[in-house]
């Protein structure tokens, strides 16, 4: 069973005169790494707010685990419990501390304790456990990005979705944050989903699929 | 990072804003206490000035306007001696005069043979003498407050009354009560053969089913006039009914503008980290756990606005009762009851105020909240 699969997605803004994304079909299996190439507008981000159900289809299917998924809550649940998200503006909260802003995402009733060992934990796997009580504003670009990525991680999810993880980073960051991704990813076995402009950050996954004008064009998987 | 922490670092991250707010419901906590609390002492004072001469009940003007607002005739006494079980009667004419042309006092009188001048406990002096017209007794805190003491004298209405005795009582409104002969009082304010009410004591040992008999029997002799026991007739004033009416208006604005600051300031911020809410929705907190976390800054504020009201309220009826005008009359209530009502009150107030903001926080689109970076 795939772990997330899109069957004939659209989805529409403004009243149906701007069309995102014109009737995709997707499947994501489990610890499958993907890539989603793309021109900007191309509709990259709106597909991947539909698969984390950020946002929600106009018409079509969308299935987690083989059940379609439709209503806030159980997207909520999903999002919770077995989706990771990196964004590429980090989306990290100020006036927490790296600790807290990893802590912050924590599901369920989880003891103190435990909480501290887990993040703890997935700083160290991030090589940033000297900044924990570091708040964001005192972090390097590449550091907050390590951050999210641990943030993404500690509910232990099934997928993560990247959003142009490395993005605002320069090259070299850039190269070891997705390189932290692509390990801690697969040493947890997870399925990767990643938004990139770059060849070469897409070269790192096993699969690619390129989008123009909201329609897929080129899937590695079917070439 | 729990909810608890997460809205105390929301808080503390906006110091001024925060401590604005707080302050804003402080003061509307503090005017609520305060107000409630001074017409709840008057009217505690009143019941206590009652009971404390040892009258079972209170022969009075049904719905009196104010409490010096009473006219018995003085012939209803001996008709309510009468009444079986009944041991002694005494009218009390009261009235609020201003003493040496600069503070307010009660000033009562009583019958010379009256049961009430028998149990009086006094500090130093005596009571008036049979033939005497122009002497006074003081409430031990009137005289303290007016620097007398026995041998001193005081203007009343132009005409001075030799002090002859200070008495000790319980009650503050008798501890400020100035004591004359009825019937000086009477003649003193033109008001021969009347009284404010009267007050009865009964016989002992009695059941509470003689008691009802006997009250039952009183009301009959009593005529137009109503039975009452302290507190009955402590709250019956119609005037104490108004000024209470009046303080809970003011306190529901307060408590009511301190509702329209929480919720501004939560929507405010609400407003302002509309990213944040979408990044917790984003990480799968759910709508309770975000409208929780707002309305949680809401009480943590209100709760801290409670405390600081309250003390803040204690002050003013301490500085409310201590002025000139206000001696003898206002005195700072305050049992555990009204204080704990107060933050519960608030607490609540300040809960409701948030439930919209948070309500909003939970309708934000989260894709388009992330955008709002």
């Amino acid at each position: 069973m795939a772990l997330v699969e899109l069957n004939q997605v659209r989805r529409e803004f403004d009243g149906g005169r701007i069309v995102a994304l014109h009737g995709i079909s997707l499947t994501i299996q489990d610890g499958e790494t993907l890539a989603i190439v793309g021109p900007s507008g191309s509709g990259k981000s709106t597909l991947m707010n539909l698969l984390c159900g950020l946002d929600h289809p106009s018409s079509g299917e969308v299935k987690f685990e083989g059940r379609p998924i439709t209503g806030r809550l159980d997207w909520r649940r999903i999002r919770q419990n077995h989706v990771g998200i990196v964004f590429q503006s980090f989306c990290l909260l100020p006036e927490l501390t790296a600790r807290e802003n990893i802590e912050v995402a924590i599901s369920g009733n989880v003891k103190d304790s435990e909480r501290r060992a887990r993040s703890l934990d997935l700083l160290n796997a991030v090589g940033l456990a000297e900044r924990a009580n570091h708040k964001p504003p005192r972090l390097s670009g590449g550091e907050r990005q390590r951050i999210a990525i641990a943030r993404a991680l500690i509910n232990r999810p099934r997928l993560v979705l990247a959003d142009e993880p490395t993005g605002n980073l320069d090259q070299n960051t850039g190269r070891s944050v997705l390189d932290l991704l692509l390990g801690v990813v697969r040493s947890k076995g997870a399925a990767l989903v990643m938004i990139t402009h770059e060849p070469a950050v897409a070269s790192c996954c096993g699969r690619r699929i390129k989008i123009v004008d909201g329609r897929i064009v080129s899937d590695s998987d079917h070439a | 990072m729990r909810k608890f922490q997460l809205a105390i670092h929301h808080i503390v991250g906006r110091p001024l804003r925060s401590a604005l707010t707080v302050l804003g419901i402080s003061i509307a906590c503090a005017g609520s206490l305060s107000v409630t609390g001074l017409i709840q002492g008057v009217q505690d004072s009143l019941e206590q000035g009652m009971e404390e001469p040892g009258a079972d009940f209170v022969v009075g003007e049904r719905a009196s306007f104010s409490l010096v607002g009473g006219s018995l005739p003085e012939a209803l006494g001996p008709k309510l001696m009468e009444v079986p079980g009944v041991e002694q009667v005494s009218g009390v004419l009261f009235n609020v005069e201003t003493v040496d042309n600069s503070g307010n006092v009660v000033v009562s009188g009583w019958p010379r043979e009256s049961f009430l001048w028998k149990s009086l406990d006094l500090a130093e002096g005596r009571i008036p003498a049979a033939d005497e017209t122009r002497s006074i007794v003081l409430g031990q805190s009137i005289a303290s407050a007016l620097r007398k003491t026995v041998g001193d004298e005081i203007e009343i209405r132009f005409t001075k009354f030799r002090i002859v005795g200070v008495a000790r009582f319980t009650s503050y409104l008798n501890q400020n009560i100035a004591l004359i002969p009825l019937d000086v009082l009477q003649e003193f304010l033109n008001r021969q053969g009347s009284v404010t009410f009267y007050q009865v004591r009964l016989q002992r040992p009695l059941d509470t089913e003689q008691i009802a008999a006997i009250r039952t029997n009183l009301s009959m002799a009593a005529g137009n006039y109503a039975v009452f026991d302290s507190g009955e007739f402590a709250s019956d004033i119609r005037l104490i009914q108004v000024i209470r009416a009046i303080a809970d208006t003011i306190s529901a604005i307060m408590l009511g503008l301190a509702l329209v600051l929480v919720a501004t300031t939560l929507l405010m911020a609400v407003n302002e980290r509309t990213y944040e809410i979408g990044v917790l929705a984003a990480l799968g907190w759910s709508d309770f756990a975000i409208l929780s976390l707002i309305v949680l800054e809401g009480v943590l504020i209100s709760a801290v606005g409670a405390v600081l009201g309250v003390v803040l309220g204690l002050g003013v009826m301490e500085v409310a009762a201590d002025t000139d005008m206000a001696a003898g009359y206002l005195r700072p209530y305050t049992t555990g009851a009204l204080i704990l009502r107060t933050i519960v009150l608030t607490i609540a107030i300040g809960t409701l105020g948030a439930l919209y903001p948070a309500w909003r926080a939970t309708r934000l689109d989260p894709a388009e909240a992330l955008r709002r970076q």
